[in-house]
């Protein structure tokens, strides 16, 4: 691993019309991590990932892959990617469409295809034709499309979409063991959990804007959420709302949701204690990234309605 | 660079050859090319646009007394043959009778020349140029229909997004597009011309007045007609490809072409009667590409679209400059067209 940013854009934008699909974002993705790209839907996420790769033209900015700017076409070939639901040739068989991919990218060999067609699971289903796929088996040849050619810096969109839970954890696996070859993974998933199990860092998108990046332990350090039941759930909302050290306190069904650093968690049920409300039940524990994305997404509609 | 382009080039046409389009459209042209020779072998054998003749002689006696009656078909007067009829008739009806056979054997004159015209055609090569002649408006559909639907599925199956990423380059991948796209024209011109030429070869063997491989043009010929389709193709193929990168749909890139196919053929023939626009007409497509493959062989004469009969026929060198140019324009927009544009995912269709 050296330091060198594999990606980095500067003031990168794109306008459809009217519609700002991504925003002056500029960010850094260094060489060897596993880089979650997170976002609501039409967050600017998948078009991002098309003008990185050459398929949209920015409107204004710039960007480097390995540091090029002007040679983006050899960039490429240092990239193996797949955006939204992988596109084959139909009328080919998984296996005749990945030769005809390397064959075009003018490397590799007959060994090649066999080891990433097993990688993916798809040996046995390798000389049927694509269109007899289905979803999970079409997202399969997708990855070992992106691997084609052991490419530096891999951008996989979605790569769990249409796979049942197995698939979904060889994939995660698949990711995880990819971030640990040297290699840059650049991950854009709605499957949160699964991004903060194998990403190292994430950028956070909201209506095309950066609103949040950094490692997942840095987001979500001094975030920790404590979940409480007691004897009067209103009264003790009234009470843990007026603390100043605690960040945000909510009724989700019988159950309050306190967001609170950690070490201070012990402190809600004496301050409960002295209004006179008893905790019945409590579990403490750090903020997943989901309820970290959601809240700080929430948070970034609301201002703009504002 | 170069190795690149090749490299894609070959793979293009690895794809093309595994598509089942291609092989339906030679399919198209191989039936087409057979009928147009066969068909010509049969109107020589069977002479079915033979004129009829038929002859009575009245008694010199007896006006009401007919003493001769018969009916004829130019083959039965072809050459110097006499019909057997004549040869019993008495000796003073033999000099009308004789005269009768000598007056139809010149009016014969006319189908003769048809009938060696399509006995000359199904000789080899002008067997190949015939085939090539009849169906070249057939074989500018296919190519086209080949284009769009070569780029456009590029498009409905969203396989475009998947190549680019793999740093392939767009203007070298539709320049190897478009070469295989000609490569694959030029084989399939290649096997029609080689089907026909066992068909001139088996009607040799089943009865003809001449050699089968002795018809009246060059050789040479068949290679000059080759390239001047190839050469006349490529604006219209590159109409296509225009019109597909535009819409990013193979069904909008075919119609295009043949709207204008249509027009070409329809409207422009009335026009011109107009002089202004017989002017202009020798800067349209079709009559450029019907004089420069008339050029090439000239015996049997389709014209691509209908120019009408007032048409003007621009010269050689003028067809290859005017087509050159639509080729630059309309391929110099697709490329600049098809570099700029954003590539999303799968289109349909």
């Amino acid at each position: 691993m050296d330091g060198n940013p594999v990606i980095q854009t500067e003031g990168l934008t794109k306008r459809f019309g009217k519609i700002v699909a991504v925003d002056n974002l500029s960010l850094t993705v260094p060489r060897g991590h596993v880089f979650g790209l997170l976002g609501p839907n039409g967050s600017g996420k998948t078009t991002t990932m098309g003008m990185l790769l050459g398929l949209t033209r920015p409107t204004a900015g710039s960007f480097r892959l390995f540091g090029s700017q002007s040679n983006h076409q050899d960039a490429l070939r240092r990239v193996g990617a797949i955006v939204e639901t992988p596109t084959f040739y139909p009328y080919l068989s998984g296996r005749q469409n990945l030769a005809y991919f390397q064959g075009i990218l003018g490397r590799g060999s007959a060994k090649e295809l066999d080891d990433l067609l097993e990688r993916v699971s798809l040996a046995d289903r390798g000389d049927d034709r694509f269109h007899t796929y289905s979803l999970g088996m079409k997202q399969r040849l997708g990855i070992a499309y992106a691997l084609l050619g052991d490419p530096e810096l891999l951008f996989l969109d979605e790569p769990a979409n249409g796979m049942d839970p197995a698939g979904m954890a060889e994939i995660r696996d698949l990711i995880r063991s990819l971030g640990t070859e040297d290699r840059t993974v650049f991950l854009s998933s709605h499957l949160l959990h699964e991004v903060e199990q194998v990403c190292d860092s994430v950028v956070i998108l909201s209506k095309g804007k950066l609103i949040a990046q950094g490692s997942v332990a840095d987001l979500l350090q001094g975030r920790g959420q404590t979940r409480l039941r007691t004897t009067d759930n209103a009264q003790a909302l009234t009470v843990l709302s007026a603390l100043d050290w605690v960040e945000k306190a909510t009724l989700e069904g019988e159950t309050l949701v306190v967001t609170a650093p950690p070490e201070r968690a012990a402190e809600l049920s004496t301050v409960l204690g002295r209004a006179d409300i008893y905790v019945t039940e409590m579990t403490s524990g750090a903020e997943s990234l989901e309820s970290y994305f959601l809240e700080i997404t929430a948070a970034e509609e609301e201002g703009e309605a504002k | 660079m170069i190795v690149h382009i090749l490299r894609l080039t070959v793979w293009e046409w690895h794809k093309l050859r595994r598509r089942l389009l291609p092989w339906i459209l030679l399919g198209i042209v191989v039936i087409l090319m057979q009928v147009a020779v066969w068909g010509a072998y049969a109107v020589y054998r069977t002479e079915p646009f033979s004129p009829q003749h038929s002859t009575s002689i009245q008694s010199q006696t007896d006006e009401d007394e007919t003493v001769f009656e018969a009916s004829w078909r130019c083959k039965d007067v072809r050459g110097e043959r006499i019909p057997p009829e004549v040869e019993n008739v008495a000796e003073e009806y033999r000099e009308r009778a004789l005269a009768s056979v000598q007056e139809f054997r010149e009016s014969c004159t006319g189908y003769e020349e048809f009938r060696n015209f399509t006995s000359n055609a199904v000789l080899l090569p002008n067997s190949i140029l015939l085939g090539f002649d009849l169906l070249q408006g057939t074989l500018f559909i296919l190519v086209s229909i080949l284009g769009a639907a070569a780029l456009g599925s590029e498009y409905g199956w969203g396989t475009l997004r998947t190549v680019l990423t793999k740093g392939t380059g767009r203007w070298q991948f539709l320049t190897a597009k478009l070469v295989a796209l000609m490569f694959t024209a030029l084989v399939g011109l290649l096997i029609a011309a080689a089907t026909v030429a066992v068909s001139s070869i088996l009607i040799g063997i089943l009865g003809l007045e001449g050699e089968p491989l002795q018809g009246s043009a060059e050789w040479l010929d068949v290679p000059i007609k080759m390239g001047t389709l190839l050469y006349s193709f490529l604006p219209y193929a590159m109409l296509a490809l225009l019109v597909t990168t535009v819409t990013q749909s193979t069904a909008a890139g075919i119609t295009a072409f043949v709207v204008y196919y249509l027009i070409e053929a329809t409207l422009f023939p009335p026009l011109n009667s107009f002089e202004w626009f017989k002017r202009a007409s020798e800067y349209l497509l079709s009559p450029n590409a019907t004089a420069l493959l008339e050029s090439s062989y000239g015996e049997v004469s389709v014209t691509i679209g209908n120019n009408g009969g007032d048409a003007v026929q621009p010269d050689v060198l003028h067809a290859i400059l005017v087509l050159a140019a639509y080729t630059l324009v309309f391929g110099a927009a697709t490329f600049w067209l098809f570099q700029r544009r954003d590539i999303t995912g799968a289109k349909g269709g």
